[in-house]
């Protein structure tokens, strides 16, 4: 007996950590576990994101679907884009006209399988009307899918993926829908530094030994295609590529490449590391080694804390980062640090934030043109007043932090938008004592490229 | 009278015994199969859906694990395997779908007898390690094989069924598929291919010396093990529309073997209703966010430390208990009369 | 060529401190654990917390670690390890494998929730750099391979010539027999326990400037830990410090000759083929059973 009893006891105590599984997670809503033998009930459970609504008990409400990397690797990035697109939100207490905005947050985990169940699941729950956002871009690759599939228009997403801008050029009227990507391809912006580098040729601050280039990057998507982006720029403009090296994820010892590097005479380095673990690694170890190179380290300024993990290893280093160079932008990174306890990433945070903005404007036009918010009218809205021109988001008039504007008219670039120095535009930076000293394009510039002495 | 291997008592047809088709599961199977006449909610389907390719894959799992006791802690890596050489040979070759499905399951099921080549003379952990160190390099290769694979940012494959379709051919296809799995591996595991097995687990050096050749079951079961993985990479890729080399790591290996120990190891039955059950419930424990991690590992611990058997051993403690009354009052009635 | 060499030895030194503990777990107590590299991340922020928080002197820092390290091994094994072991018998290693990956899901979610995401690192201990024949290596960098040749060494002596590190190896070769002369099973269980998990924290905070302490870094430690420990074999504690350089040498060649984004394939590719000659790895001696 006394053996059945100790069963019996594991036995509760495991089915009580179940139940409470399911208990925790269900939250209200009608879920039950399928027994063996048993028939099941449909699974849908409420999943209410944390936000305060106030405003007004209207009747109508626009439900928004906002997805993003909730847990997993990549939670850091996800918190930081919520914050960002939340505060505009708030801004409007969660209301457009007479319309309440419900904000569902899918958790894509990282995972495109996950992202596209947890997505659909949210369409089917929660009645959604309009979604916000994604961050991977396999992410994008599975839930366009699911976005299409009922009819949802998706906004501004991230997410730099070739066969999701293929999808929408190539089969435009059934994935409409995938309205607007934020990122542009690294073709577009590589182009920027190319010509920074140049420039300071030109007038004699950088005289290299010779145009001996080093190619890096992290072995995922944005690594690859932005150091071969790089690679072809530079080549295009004279360098002649000497070493190129990828790295997995989670490496954190250059030490071996960058003496390889170092042995090749490469004047310049360029690349992209995907973590602020990564990037911070590598440019203290260039310095370890005493590498004599300028240093393009594309993304180093993403997440808030790079400096202290760097020091003064990061001077002259070069990156490209969208500055919060107006005086809202400044707000709000005090905004927003008072509230959450850090600064916000200009990448995350800070493009969130200016994507939001950029979303509830067409709300608010679709709203006052047709006098309803549903996912045809949004659509609608956005086809002829969006990729028209007609409606864009500028610093100017609706005090965009991050770009002088978000326009998505050019049909070549669609769904990237246009990328120049009055629109879409990332200055080339470098940094000293952490701060990020704008040198390119002139329009932009606080001071010329400096060359570290010798 | 039990039937030993099955465990099922003697009234029930020794042919369903042996295919493993218990009233239990039978009444599993049946059920799932009607699910959708009584709903047509697209998530709950493509809940079902991911459960049923765990299933699978755990069923495959636990084939090697429970049966030859060695632990392929790479299994992940032949699921991606899979995938992509489903969609390739179809996307790039142009091959038709059904042969890219055959044409992963051959190169899976290849790859499969390779590695249990390499972990013949390997014990325990060291053929564990073994299958782990293989898919680590198999993934560095699909992220470094960038014009082959697409690399880190992953291979988009065209769709089994068009979109107007919805789930429901998706749904009972792989139902089909695990189901077929579940018959195929519990009438391998009640022949003499499942005695061999076991003997081999136990201690192969004995078995070969009773005239098992251990080597030969080796590879023929992470040849079947291995080419299930590929199967199902197969469905999934042209179900979900991409794969990335970030998926098929340790984490989707990790949650595989948690649904199969859960299950109960060594049962291939154990695996299916671990799966149908924990699937939807962790989906719905989503909000939970990093406590569902730790109720996770509590759950995993708890059950290692008191309940090593899993699902499978609480339905046959159930049984015990209700076939143990029985018993008692049989032999009670029998010492009174 | 020179700089081949210096680069392996400082990268294998990383490696070995790092698969120390691993290999002395599993060699005396048959345990396979997969929480080390969550071990060695609560010795980042342990490293994090005392430097940074408290501005303690490094040394004292890495002691502390160490000290930490032991404490929570000591718990784990009291807590987790002992029930389980009376109730297994065969499956004993599976499930401190399972165990163990239970316990590193935990201390990861765990760590994440009350600490949150952020990346919490030092530019360095030690300001500066060292020139070795030619070649600038950071203080820090040289510190942590010596600190892993005194560790190692240490560990070695106490095993061979102190009475409890003796007591420790006869365990790991015959626990019953271990018993029947006398020497408590569960001491010896719990100093070794904590003993591995203190040397990962200690390897954790030695390496803070090169890995900063955030919840998931423990994953590619405990690949290269548990790589190391399969290419030398079975518990060899010695042979871990000749895995680790052994390691670090295979990929710095191979980011010489071949690129860094093929480490991962080259040196995996040659640990197999090492396994099919020496099944056991290159030190390790005979087989217990193929059933573990």
């Amino acid at each position: 007996m006394k053996k059945y009893m100790k069963r019996i006891v594991s036995l509760a105590a495991a089915a009580a950590m179940v139940l409470t599984l399911c208990a925790c997670g269900g939250g209200g809503g009608d879920t039950k576990t399928q027994a063996p033998g048993a028939e099941t009930k449909a699974a849908g459970g409420e999943e209410k994101a944390d936000d305060k609504q106030s405003g007004s008990e209207g009747d109508k409400t626009l439900n928004i679907a906002w997805i993003g990397p909730v847990t997993g690797s990549a939670s850091r990035s996800g918190e930081e884009l919520y914050n960002g697109a939340m505060m505009q939100f708030e801004k409007v207490n969660y209301q457009i006209g007479d319309y309440k905005l419900n904000v569902f947050k899918v958790d894509s985990e990282s995972n495109a399988e996950k992202a596209a169940l947890a997505y659909e699941e949210c369409i089917l729950s929660n009645k959604i009307d309009v979604g916000l956002n994604t961050w991977h871009s396999w992410v994008s690759a599975s839930c366009i899918e699911v976005a299409a599939k009922y009819e949802i228009p998706q906004l501004l997403t991230f997410g730099a993926s070739q066969d999701v801008i293929d999808k929408v050029k190539d089969d435009n009227d059934y994935y409409k829908y995938w309205a607007g990507k934020t990122w542009p391809q690294p073709e577009h912006l590589v182009t920027g530094y190319v010509e920074a580098i140049d420039q300071a040729i030109q007038n004699g601050t950088f005289s290299p030994a010779s145009k001996t280039l080093g190619i890096y990057g992290v072995d995922e998507d944005w690594g690859r295609t932005f150091a071969k982006a790089g690679k072809e720029g530079f080549e295009a403009n004279g360098w002649t590529c000497a070493v190129e090296e990828y790295f997995a994820l989670g490496t954190t010892d250059y030490y071996a490449v960058l003496n390889k590097m170092k042995d090749a005479g490469c004047t310049l380095i360029c690349g992209t590391m995907s973590d602020v673990n990564a990037a911070t690694a590598f440019i203290k170890q260039a310095d370890e080694v005493g590498l004599d190179a300028l240093v393009i380290c594309d993304g180093l300024g993403w997440l808030s804390e790079w400096y202290e993990l760097t020091g003064e290893s990061s001077d002259y280093v070069i990156d490209m980062i969208p500055q919060y160079a107006t005086e809202s932008g400044q707000a709000f990174v005090k905004d927003y640090t008072e509230k959450f306890g850090y600064e916000p990433g200009p990448s995350t945070a800070g493009l969130a934030y200016d994507t939001a903005g950029f979303f509830l404007k067409v709300l608010q036009t679709t709203y006052d043109e047709y006098g309803e918010l549903t996912s045809e009218t949004i659509m609608k809205c956005w086809e002829e007043k969006v990729r028209t021109g007609e409606l864009t988001y500028t610093m100017a008039e609706d005090d965009a932090i991050m770009m002088p504007a978000w326009d998505y008219s050019d049909p070549d670039m669609y769904p990237d938008p246009i990328v120049d120095g009055e629109h879409y535009c990332f200055p080339v930076v470098q940094y000293f004592d952490g701060k990020a000293v704008p040198v390119y394009p002139d329009s932009m510039a606080a001071q010329e490229l400096k060359v570290p002495e010798k | 009278m039990k039937n030993k291997v099955s465990g099922i008592s003697g009234k029930w047809p020794k042919a369903l015994g042996n295919l493993g088709l218990s009233p239990v599961m039978l009444v599993i199977f049946a059920a799932v199969a009607c699910l959708p006449l009584f709903t047509d909610n697209p998530f709950t389907l493509r809940l079902f859906i991911t459960a049923f390719m765990t299933a699978t894959l755990a069923m495959g799992f636990d084939f090697t694990n429970g049966y030859i006791g060695i632990c392929n802690f790479g299994y992940a890596a032949f699921w991606g395997v899979g995938a992509y050489t489903s969609a390739i040979l179809v996307k790039d070759f142009h091959v038709p779908l059904p042969l890219g499905l055959l044409g992963a399951v051959a190169l899976t099921a290849i790859m499969g007898a390779l590695i249990g080549c390499l972990t013949i003379r390997l014990g325990g952990i060291f053929a564990s390690c073994m299958c782990w160190f293989v898919s680590l390099a198999l993934l560095a290769l699909a992220r470094n094989l960038v014009d082959l694979t697409g690399g880190a940012s992953g291979y988009s494959a065209t769709f089994m069924f068009k979109p107007k379709m919805g789930y429901l051919p998706y749904y009972y296809l792989i139902f089909a598929v695990m189901l077929g799995i579940f018959l195929l591996l519990s009438h391998f595991t009640h022949s003499t291919m499942g005695l061999a097995f076991r003997a081999i687990a136990l201690d192969d050096k004995a078995a070969g010396s009773s005239g098992i050749n251990h080597i030969k079951y080796k590879i023929i079961n992470f040849s079947i093990s291995c080419a299930i993985a590929g199967l199902v990479g197969a469905f999934y890729i042209h179900f979900v529309g991409i794969m990335t080399p970030t998926s098929m790591s340790n984490e989707k290996t990790t949650e595989i073997m948690a649904i199969c120990f859960i299950g109960g190891r060594g049962t291939i039955w154990g695996s299916v209703i671990s799966s149908l059950v924990l699937t939807p419930i962790l989906e719905q424990a989503k909000d939970l966010l990093e406590w569902r991690q730790i109720l996770y590992g509590l759950l995993m611990i708890l059950i290692m430390i008191f309940y090593p058997h899993g699902m499978a051993g609480l339905v046959e403690m159930v049984r015990g208990l209700i076939g143990g009354k029985a018993e008692k009052e049989a032999g009670a009635s029998e010492a009174q009369g | 060529m020179v700089n081949i060499l210096i680069t392996a030895l400082l990268r294998g030194g990383m490696y070995s401190l790092m698969a120390v503990g691993l290999s002395l777990v599993y060699g005396v107590m048959n345990v396979a654990n997969f929480a080390h590299g969550e071990q060695y991340m609560l010795g980042t922020y342990f490293g994090y917390f005392c430097f940074m928080g408290l501005g303690l002197n490094p040394f004292l820092c890495f002691v502390l670690a160490l000290g930490g390290g032991f404490f929570i091994g000591a718990l784990t094994e009291v807590v987790i390890f002992s029930p389980l072991r009376k109730r297994s018998g065969r499956n004993w290693l599976m499930n401190t494998f399972l165990l163990t990956l239970g316990l590193s899901m935990i201390l990861k979610s765990g760590t994440k929730l009350l600490f949150g995401n952020s990346y919490r690192g030092i530019t360095s201990y030690f300001q500066g750099t060292v020139s070795l024949a030619g070649f600038s290596a950071s203080k820090d960098r040289v510190i942590a391979f010596v600190i892993a040749v005194v560790v190692i060494a240490v560990v070695m002596v106490f095993l061979n010539k102190s009475k409890f590190g003796r007591a420790i190896r006869a365990v790991s070769m015959d626990a019953t027999g271990a018993q029947l002369v006398g020497i408590k099973l569960k001491r010896i269980y719990i100093v070794t326990f904590g003993l591995s998990c203190g040397f990962a924290a200690l390897a954790g905070a030695a390496l803070l400037s090169l890995t900063p302490a955030y919840p998931s870094n423990g994953t590619q430690v405990l690949y290269a830990s548990w790589v190391v420990l399969i290419l030398v074999g079975l518990g060899n504690v010695g042979g871990s410090i000749v895995g680790g350089i052994l390691v670090g040498l295979l990929e710095t060649i191979c980011i010489q000759y071949l690129g860094a984004a093929w480490q991962d394939v080259f040196a995996l590719s040659v640990v197999i083929l090492i396994l099919l000659v020496k099944p056991n790895g290159l030190f390790g001696k005979g087989v217990k059973s193929s059933v573990e």
